[in-house]
């Protein structure tokens, strides 16, 4: 499957990147590549197999359920590239219109 | 033309866990933002979740007590959307084999009862807080990954009312249950509804809308009722209802558009790699189902046949988790369950509603109630009286004995100082006890109200009568 410019215009947008034209067609390049490669699945012969719903074969992995202290704020916002009032900020969401 | 409303709930509940669902953070509520956060919740590279098992066990309390299908197996997979309130991009939820399916809850509205259906219950988490300011929005994760339940119904229900008892009764099973301490004022549950309208009659359904995120239930109920007319009033324009999201405005009360289904996300459901599948054996589901807590139906069939209690006053106390929970705390110190059910639904809850309060936020304590009571019982105090140191008590938040010793309160069975009262109420009124023994029974009553409205209504109505009987025999 071939992915179009557009799709990968798509996704640097939601992905909040820029591209130049070069870099699109290179990109385009690489995630059609990525994508081909998946479909070899489809020269494998599964008959006979059952299907999974997890690569390995356990299940049922749990953690009691205790408290334990975290990071400080100054830790988690450490990487932010905004912050206000002890929260990340973002960009104006435009949900609402 | 009449129209018939076709409405299917979605309610979250945030389950009453000590950490997070894939983490140990805290689910403590109103801490100081990204303070209960960690590099799991924070969606940071290289992190491994593992599931909470306090989840997976409420979640099959909460299945059982709506009587659900546990599942044997189930899975978690990423829900994908881009939206600064997931830092992942996606979020942990389950799409195909979710943990409870089916079920259904009875309830009653309009005097009628419904059954609705239940399509599924399934566990994820939840999101963070956005608040909105001039140049941005600002993002709290300290929600983000705390437990939820996704209650799923058919769409069975038919009217705003139906909702309204539908939600409720959810509230007080989840609380029964223990698994969730449902406060809506910090968002513990929340509602999406979906709804469509047809003319009556007809089979198909209509083109729906959904309303997010509903906080309480008279939102709920206001929402649906807009959305109907709403409705209508499209279809009778000719035009068509869209099928989309609309946000429901609490302070306008109406609905807009929020987005419409053209651009509506694709999910892109796939399985969690991250987390294993769940594997329930009958021997666990077993145990919680003999360990399960006493349900409203069962509480009520037990203060009906244990307690002697009406039917009425059993399904009124069982209606609310709330106060059948403060009427079992009362009969922890005092026995009479039948004057307690009335203490508590009559008097108490007169009180409380004139108040516009919630009976959690009353100062009364259930042991205060009971030590009225148990002044009542030992003849300290008339029923009369009671009502009046109740007030005080609901006000004040003092104890019974305090206010009763500090007004000087108490009932007076002193045989004496009654005797000394009757005697100058007989003297005062020679024409009634000249009735009374020309064999008018009437005016015996006349004589008692006499004493009582001497002593304020503080003597011992028993008392009074025996000692007048006794003397107006002479
Ligand atoms: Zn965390």
């Amino acid at each position: 499957m071939q992915i179009r410019i557009e799709e990968v215009q798509y996704l640097a947008e939601l992905s909040r990147l820029c591209f130049d034209e070069e870099e699109k067609r290179q990109m385009q390049q690489d995630l059609s590549n990525i994508v081909k490669y998946v479909d070899k699945l489809n020269d494998i012969d599964f008959s006979g197999k059952e299907a999974r719903e997890h690569i390995l074969p356990l299940t049922n992995v749990l953690r009691k359920d205790e408290a334990r202290v975290g990071l400080s704020n100054d830790e988690a916002l450490a990487n932010a590239s905004q912050k206000e009032e002890m929260c990340f900020k973002v960009e104006q969401l435009m949900e609402d219109e | 033309m009449n129209y018939e409303m076709v409405i299917g709930l979605e309610i979250h509940c945030e389950l009453s866990t000590k950490s997070k669902i894939f983490c140990g953070c805290s689910t403590q509520f109103g801490n100081e933002p990204n303070t209960n956060v960690c590099p799991v919740c924070l969606g940071m590279p290289g992190v491994l979740s593992v599931l909470n098992e306090t989840v997976v066990e409420y979640a099959v309390k909460a299945g059982l007590a709506m009587n659900c299908e546990i599942a044997r197996f189930s899975k978690m997979d990423r829900k994908n959307y881009f939206y600064p309130d997931l830092p992942k991009a996606y979020q942990v939820s389950q799409f195909d084999l979710p943990i409870c399916l089916g079920g259904y809850l009875d309830i009653e509205a309009d005097d009628e009862a419904y059954r609705i259906a239940l399509t599924r219950i399934h566990i994820e988490e939840d999101a963070g807080k956005l608040t909105h300011v001039a140049d941005g929005s600002l993002v709290d994760y300290n929600r983000g990954g705390v437990p939820l339940l996704e209650i799923v119904t058919e769409p069975d229900i038919r009217s705003a009312a139906q909702a309204f008892a539908f939600a409720k009764t959810v509230r007080n099973i989840l609380l029964y249950a223990g698994v969730s301490d449902c406060k809506m004022q910090e968002g513990s549950l929340r509602f999406d509804v979906n709804l469509s309208v047809r003319p009556e009659g007809q089979e198909a359904f209509g083109t729906r809308t959904e309303m997010k995120n509903l906080s309480s239930f008279r939102v709920l109920q206001k929402a649906i009722e807009y959305e109907y007319k709403r409705q209508i009033k499209v279809i009778e324009a000719g035009e068509k209802v869209v099928q989309e999201t609309r946000r429901f405005d609490e302070s306008k009360g109406i609905t807009y558009t929020l987005r419409s289904k053209e651009n509506a996300h694709d999910y892109r459901y796939f399985p969690e790699p991250d987390l294993l599948p769940i594997v329930l054996s009958e021997d666990y589901i077993q145990n919680i189902k003999s360990n399960m807590p006493e349900l409203p139906e069962e509480k009520r069939k037990r203060y009906i046949e244990k307690l002697a209690l009406s039917e009425y006053d059993a399904r009124v106390l069982t209606a609310s988790c709330e106060l059948s929970t403060f009427f079992e705390d009362v009969l922890k110190y005092y026995d009479e369950a039948k004057t307690a059910a009335n203490w508590v639904l009559v008097e108490l809850m007169a009180l409380v509603n004139q108040a516009e309060i919630e009976l959690d936020e009353i100062k009364v304590t259930p042991e205060a109630l009971a030590g009225l009571l148990n002044l009542i019982k030992a003849g300290q105090l008339s029923g009369k009286m009671a009502k009046g140191v109740l007030e005080e008590m609901f006000s004040t938040g003092r104890d019974a004995q305090t206010i009763v010793k500090e007004k000087g309160l108490s009932q007076i069975s002193d045989t004496a100082e009654l005797e000394k009262i009757i005697d100058e109420v007989l003297s005062n009124n020679p024409a009634s006890v000249a009735d009374y023994q020309g064999g008018k029974d009437k005016a015996l009553g006349f004589l008692v109200g006499q004493v009582m409205r001497q002593t304020k209504g503080a003597a011992n109505p028993k008392s009074v009568n025996e000692i007048l009987l006794h003397k107006l025999k002479k």
